[in-house]
């Protein structure tokens, strides 16, 4: 499960307030560069949430060999003319952590309930039980 | 194919399936798919043996508790179908893919007598889009998040990002093996990084509100045990301005005075219940009425039943061949069960009661909906 996908999934148990961001647990992570697209970046930009890919990576970045690259502290990802003018060295950067890194094995856990849902194999199981509904 | 084959296959599946159920039972491996993990009666252990009540899937008393359920086809509970549905894809998907391809889903059979199976369902997929957007060049109008609602090995994700430049996909399904089969998928073909597939319950699905911009359910409606539910999420994740796009088994519309179908006909639809791990069925017209209190503008319905009938006929003789035979048998009682309920789909289509039903609609973009 990469760090794009995180950013899209929340928490649905019953009681919930605010299931997102949800934290990570790494068992087990991967790193496997792929090849940087520019044009793809800069149409899913605007739909990041960039305060929780923030947060997913520092939960992260101790577990991860090599170490992950920095990405800006800030970022207004909505300016879709400010992200046109970002260097190429951020955008390999913003690509690596969203696209590059997989969670294989651990755990992703509501912010509110404190429920944890498995990650195995890569694949997120956001089922939730009969008594969660 | 002679009619013969297909009157008289009944009789000898139906002694292999009797047979056989209880033979696959014993062979069950204690790999289960996630979903269920160990329910017991505890509200929150993850760990402990499987319980031996209603949702256990191993034993001879829930067993013989199936079986007693199979022959009176009883309508099972929203857990047991949940995971059910589960188990009956983790078990059929990689025949399914063996046979017929990526693509879980009915062939557009125009002409009626094409036999290039594969094209005929990406041809379902590129038909559908062109008929519920309304436009021949859809490289227009560009969705650009796409959630596809029961997604199979993601089939239509994949052929969906392929065809919006700059767009997204996730896939959702109740199957462990069919979300990462899904993923294996997407990284062959080098879409890993625009289709992505998850376990998780289209009840109950785990996004924000809005989030999408097409929200894409191709014959995943009918596993849907609670449709007001099942709407209401399809409007939940989708944005403002955004399309739902469903396209779903139904029974046909109920006559103005009719209560509910006739006995015949809920006899068929109970059978295949069964053996497709499908709760009750509603009509085209429950759909519209449903989107309608959801406060969904552009509602548009259309019937393709005669478009995707010869596909039946085709996974019918698909299934007649001896690669085919042995992966069925190979795959145990629940498909087989699967492959014997395609007569009785083709039984329903041709006695009317059966539909294959379009709807599309859009998401107001004003802020305030009906509550």
């Amino acid at each position: 499960m990469r760090l794009l996908t995180h950013n899209f999934l929340r928490s649905n148990v019953k009681g919930t307030e605010n299931g997102y961001p949800l934290q990570i647990e790494v068992a087990a992570l991967n790193y496997e560069e792929s090849p940087v697209n520019k044009e793809f970046l800069l149409n899913i930009l605007p739909k990041v949430n960039y305060p929780a890919l923030r947060s997913a990576v520092q939960q992260i970045s101790h577990r991860c060999e090599p170490t992950l690259p920095e990405i800006p502290e800030n970022l207004d990802v909505s300016d879709t003319e400010g992200n046109e003018k970002l260097d190429d060295a951020t955008i390999v950067k913003l690509h690596r952590v969203l696209l590059d890194v997989y969670l294989v094995e651990g755990w992703l856990v509501c912010p509110d309930t404190g429920r944890k849902f498995p990650v195995k194999d890569g694949i997120p199981n956001m089922i939730l039980h009969e008594d969660e509904i | 194919m002679s009619n013969w084959v297909v009157r008289l296959a009944p009789v000898a599946v139906h002694f292999f399936l009797l047979t056989s159920q209880v033979t696959e039972v014993s062979s069950l491996s204690p790999a289960q798919p996630a979903s269920l993990s160990s329910r017991s009666n505890s509200k929150g252990s993850f760990a402990g043996p499987v319980s031996r009540r209603s949702t256990s899937l191993f034993g001879i008393r829930s067993t013989l508790a199936r079986a007693r359920d199979s022959l009176f086809s009883a309508e099972r509970s929203d857990a047991d179908l949940k995971s059910g549905i589960a188990f009956f894809y983790d078990r059929s998907s990689k025949l399914w893919e063996d046979v017929w391809g990526e693509h879980m889903h009915h062939g557009y059979y125009v002409p009626e007598d094409r036999t290039d199976h594969v094209q005929a369902q990406i041809d379902l997929i590129d038909e559908v889009l062109k008929w519920a957007y309304g436009a021949e060049d859809l490289a227009h109008i560009g969705p650009k998040r796409v959630v596809d609602v029961g997604c199979g090995i993601g089939g239509s994700s994949r052929h969906i990002v392929r065809k919006f430049p700059g767009s997204t996909a996730q896939g959702i399904t109740l199957s462990p093996y069919q979300a990462n089969r899904g993923n294996e998928l997407a990284k062959e073909q080098g879409l890993s990084d625009r289709a992505t597939f998850q376990v998780a319950d289209a009840l109950n699905m785990p996004f924000d509100d809005s989030s999408f911009d097409l929200v894409w359910s191709l014959e995943s409606g009918e596993h849907m045990p609670d449709k007001r539910k099942f709407v209401n999420e399809l409007m939940r994740v989708a944005a403002p301005g955004g399309r739902l796009i469903i396209v779903t088994w139904c029974h046909r519309d109920l006559e103005p005075g009719e209560a509910s179908l006739s006995k015949k006909e809920e006899k068929i639809l109970a059978k295949i219940n069964r053996a497709y791990y499908l709760p009750k069925w509603c009509s085209v017209a429950d759909y519209v009425d449903l989107l309608e209190k959801e406060g969904a503008v552009d509602i548009k319905r259309e019937d393709w039943s005669y478009i995707i009938a010869p596909f039946w006929k085709a996974v019918i003789q698909s299934s007649l061949n001896l690669k085919s035979v042995i992966g069925l048998l190979k795959s145990g009682f629940s498909t087989v069960r699967g492959a014997y309920a395609m007569l009785l789909m083709l039984r329903g289509f041709n006695a009317g009661v059966i539909k294959f039903g379009l709807i599309t609609c859009t998401k107001p973009v004003t802020s305030e909906l009906p509550p």
